[in-house]
């Protein structure tokens, strides 16, 4: 329980610097999105938390809504990319699922803040993480 | 008594270890055989040193046979406990080097984006992967060399405790043997 509490501060002050990064996504189709803060837990309750590339989750993810895929950054090197294949904007909310290499994700992020909660489901343990988005230049 | 005094047993008793081979020895240094595991004889009806030496071995024997506890033998038994227990924490301790290497090998990866997160088993990739398997494999290293070392000391601990139990034992049979022929005895 204290290693829950004390992730759940450190992602506090991890991601505060971030939300004023993340802008108003009413409007965009495509946006830019940093993942701050991550969490894994196992069935047995144990949780183990870090920066997002603890767990191999990028530091920069483009999503574009319209091709329906998210992407590394070309800056980054890293070449990876997966689908989206849910795909809903209701209630202010932007929700994108999906499924790669026997993992499930869901990511919900407010399009008024830019604020992220990705969730991501693999066989035995979860992956939570924390970020922010904003639009991409271009689609300003 | 209690830990100091059956460190001080040990000692005696390591000391005396080289005479464990033919039992009980004499005391070629001068120290007498209840000395050596820490009793005190004091000879309370004038009885000669030479007396006291024979009385002593003759409680000697009658105490290892009446306890099944022979001291100088449980001295080379705990020494190679002590020994066991320190090659155990070396061995943990080794085995927990590499971890963290063969935690970044399992943790970088390429191509996937969600399918590569929290994936502990690519085999290549990005230099963030391989950064973040280093930091979890020395992490879970570190817990299971915690955990063994833990158990390696708490068996160290009971046999310890269960030397000095025997010892304990030895010494009150020992005593009682030299008070009934007439010496003051104290441990």
């Amino acid at each position: 329980m204290n290693g829950i509490k004390r992730i759940a501060l450190v992602a506090t002050f991890l991601l505060a610097p971030t939300l004023g990064m993340a802008d108003n996504l009413s409007d965009s189709s495509s946006f830019l999105c940093t993942s701050v803060f991550a969490s894994r837990c196992t069935p047995d309750g144990e949780c183990e938390g870090g920066p997002a590339w603890n767990y191999n989750v990028p530091q920069f993810i483009e999503i574009d809504l319209n091709k329906k895929s998210m992407s590394t950054t070309k800056a980054s090197g890293e070449n990876r990319t997966t689908p989206i294949k849910n795909l809903e904007r209701e209630d202010g909310l932007i929700i994108l699922q999906g499924v790669q290499l026997g993992r499930a994700f869901s990511f919900v992020i407010n399009e008024e803040t830019g604020v992220a909660s990705i969730a991501v489901a693999l066989d035995g343990h979860g992956v939570i993480v924390s970020g922010a988005c904003t639009p991409m230049p271009e689609s300003n | 008594m209690k830990r100091a005094t059956v460190v001080t047993l040990m000692i005696a008793l390591s000391a005396a270890s080289t005479l464990a081979q033919t039992p009980p020895p004499s005391q070629p240094t001068g120290k007498t055989l209840a000395a050596t595991v820490a009793v005190f004889v004091f000879p309370a009806e004038g009885q000669t040193t030479e007396q006291q030496s024979k009385d002593e071995v003759t409680c000697y024997n009658w105490a290892v046979q009446n306890t099944g506890t022979d001291p100088f033998a449980l001295a080379q038994q705990s020494a190679a406990q002590q020994a066991q227990a320190a090659q155990a924490k070396e061995d943990i301790s080794k085995a927990g080097r590499g971890a963290g290497a063969k935690g970044a090998l399992g943790g970088a990866a390429a191509g996937a984006l969600i399918g590569e997160i929290a994936n502990d088993d690519a085999g290549k990739g990005a230099a963030y992967g391989a950064a973040a398997g280093m930091i979890a494999g020395r992490r879970r290293s570190r817990k299971a060399k915690k955990s063994a070392s833990a158990q390696v000391e708490q068996q160290s601990k009971a046999a310890q405790q269960a030397t000095g139990q025997q010892l304990e034992s030895f010494r009150k049979a020992f005593s009682v043997c030299l008070e009934a022929k007439d010496y003051m005895v104290k441990f």
